[in-house]
């Protein structure tokens, strides 16, 4: 007996709907032809922004999401994502688990840093001087923001938002802005890509199964009865 | 190197030798033979041991809320996945897609904390009582998680678990006539009916759980419908979910042009 249900007795679209890549061979991204064009004329980065806001960049916004994107490629073995990663290579886990770690641990620490940056992304979009982002803390971060403002005037890019003694997390979202990353969605995905060859890279270079090698104490936890 | 880091406080669990510590309890002398998976999700969830009886309900809630057409939104994604010959990788995708989603178990929690508000501002447990409070969300627009059954007019999983309560009386307490009188009063203005996002939030609300931890129960008891389309995809390994037709897919973007530099 067939047996039916709510999901055969209502109607449903027949097809499903793409909105991005047109399917089939010969792909076309937001209406470029991606094979004959787009690879022929510019950089994977362009295409990047390409598929994330339907547009291609202008040269300076290109540039600029180049630079960011570089910053940001650096994430070492003591933050979560990476210390991840690591652990699922030290279990053995198969490689595309170690990826999939990353990508996890990575869009969380993105999520959190757009989260924090909710202000930032409000004044950028509307700039004024009463919601200004709080000022770089320290020396380290005042030396970052200066190596992105040359790495940036060495491609002829000036972005006005970096005048300002900004942090270098903030620098980098408003460096991302600049490139057209406006959404959360959009800035999200920037900070997952920009890390994961870096993150995988450091997985993999710890041992399959090395668990004697793994500090089981670092950092220390201590079990108290409830 | 940095001085000496501050320990991490944990309740959880604990490797001893020769036994292991779970939530305060020993695994070998106090928990084994004793306690069931369910007792075991409370635990991890609330830091709490339920009694049997209290574990009971939370196996009648499991069951009761089971779903597994593949077909369904969530678990279609497990199909998809698990397409590829691997199950946990899709049934860990589809239990990460429904934190905060506005359909699948994580609602139990919302619907809970709305449910306390709605007991909390109703002078009794009445449908007369409960249509100030529900109309005033209504009227403001706000959304009534846990009313509301799409496709069909009532939901079946709110009924079987109904059943199975008044089995033991617990239809009659607070927060399940909480739910009732609501749903009453959101049906009279709007034809809002309760779903089991509800139904499971006024059940746990009357075992003593909080929203927060409603919310990770209904993810771990409903973890079954997740892990059978994922087991079963990943036995199939489907070409056909791996890549539709291309005739299946109708492309509504933006119409072909070409770059400047191709100009």
């Amino acid at each position: 007996m067939t047996r039916r249900g709510p999901i055969e007795d209502y109607a449903w679209p027949d097809r499903l709907r793409g909105h991005v890549v047109t399917p089939g061979p010969s792909p076309r991204m937001h209406g470029y032809a991606v094979e004959r064009d787009i690879a022929r004329h510019y950089r994977f980065s362009d295409a990047t922004l390409l598929a994330l806001t339907g547009e291609l960049p202008t040269e300076g916004q290109s540039h600029a999401f180049d630079v960011a994107l570089t910053f940001l490629a650096p994430l070492p073995v003591s933050d979560a994502p990476t210390h991840a990663a690591a652990l699922a290579r030290i279990c053995g886990s198969r490689p595309s688990a170690v990826l999939a770690t990353a990508a996890i641990g990575l869009a969380e620490r993105a999520r959190a840093i757009v989260a924090a940056s909710a202000g930032l992304l409000a004044w950028l979009a509307a700039p004024d001087d009463a919601g200004a982002p709080p000022a770089a803390a320290d020396d380290a971060n005042r030396e970052s923001l200066d190596a992105l403002r040359a790495a940036l005037a060495a491609r002829s890019i000036a972005i006005e938002a970096l005048a300002r003694p900004l942090s270098r997390a903030d620098a980098l979202i408003a460096t991302l802005f600049f490139a057209g990353l406006k959404t959360p969605e959009q800035l999200e995905t920037a900070l997952v890509m920009a890390s994961l060859p870096s993150v995988v890279a450091e997985a993999y270079s710890h041992g399959v199964t090395s668990f004697r090698e793994y500090p089981m104490q670092l950092p220390p936890f201590e079990y108290e009865d409830p | 190197m940095s001085p000496s880091l501050p320990a991490i406080r944990t309740r959880v669990g604990h490797a001893d030798w020769g036994d292991n510590a779970f939530c305060g309890f020993s695994v070998a002398t106090e928990l084994a033979g004793e306690e069931t998976i369910a007792g075991l999700i409370a635990m991890a969830a609330a830091g709490r041991r339920l009694s049997p009886d209290e574990r009971a309900v939370l196996d009648d809630v499991a069951v009761a809320m089971t779903v597994a057409d593949a077909r369904i939104w969530p678990l279609k994604m497990t199909r998809l996945l698990s397409s590829y010959g691997s199950c946990l990788p899709a049934f860990a995708a589809a239990i990460l897609c429904i934190e905060d989603a506005s359909i699948g178990h994580w609602t139990s929690g919302e619907a809970a904390a709305l449910l306390s508000q709605l007991r909390d501002e109703a002078t009794e447990l009445t449908v007369e009582a409960m249509r100030g409070p529900i109309e005033k969300r209504l009227k403001a627009g706000v959304r009534l998680i846990g009313f509301g059954v799409p496709f069909r007019p009532f939901d079946e999983r709110v009924r079987t678990l109904k059943a199975c309560l008044a089995r033991s009386g617990r239809e009659q307490l607070p927060h399940w006539r909480a739910l009732e009188a609501a749903a009453g009063a959101a049906r009279e203005l709007r034809g809002l009916d309760a779903n089991i996002g509800l139904a499971v939030a006024a059940t746990c609300l009357d075992l003593g759980f909080t929203p927060p931890q409603i919310a990770v129960l209904s993810i771990a008891l409903g973890m079954t419908d997740y892990l059978a389309n994922a087991v079963e995809g990943a036995e199939q390994r489907l070409a056909i979910l791996r890549r539709l037709p291309d005739d299946r897919v109708e492309y509504v973007g933006k119409a072909e042009r070409a770059s400047p530099r191709m100009k």
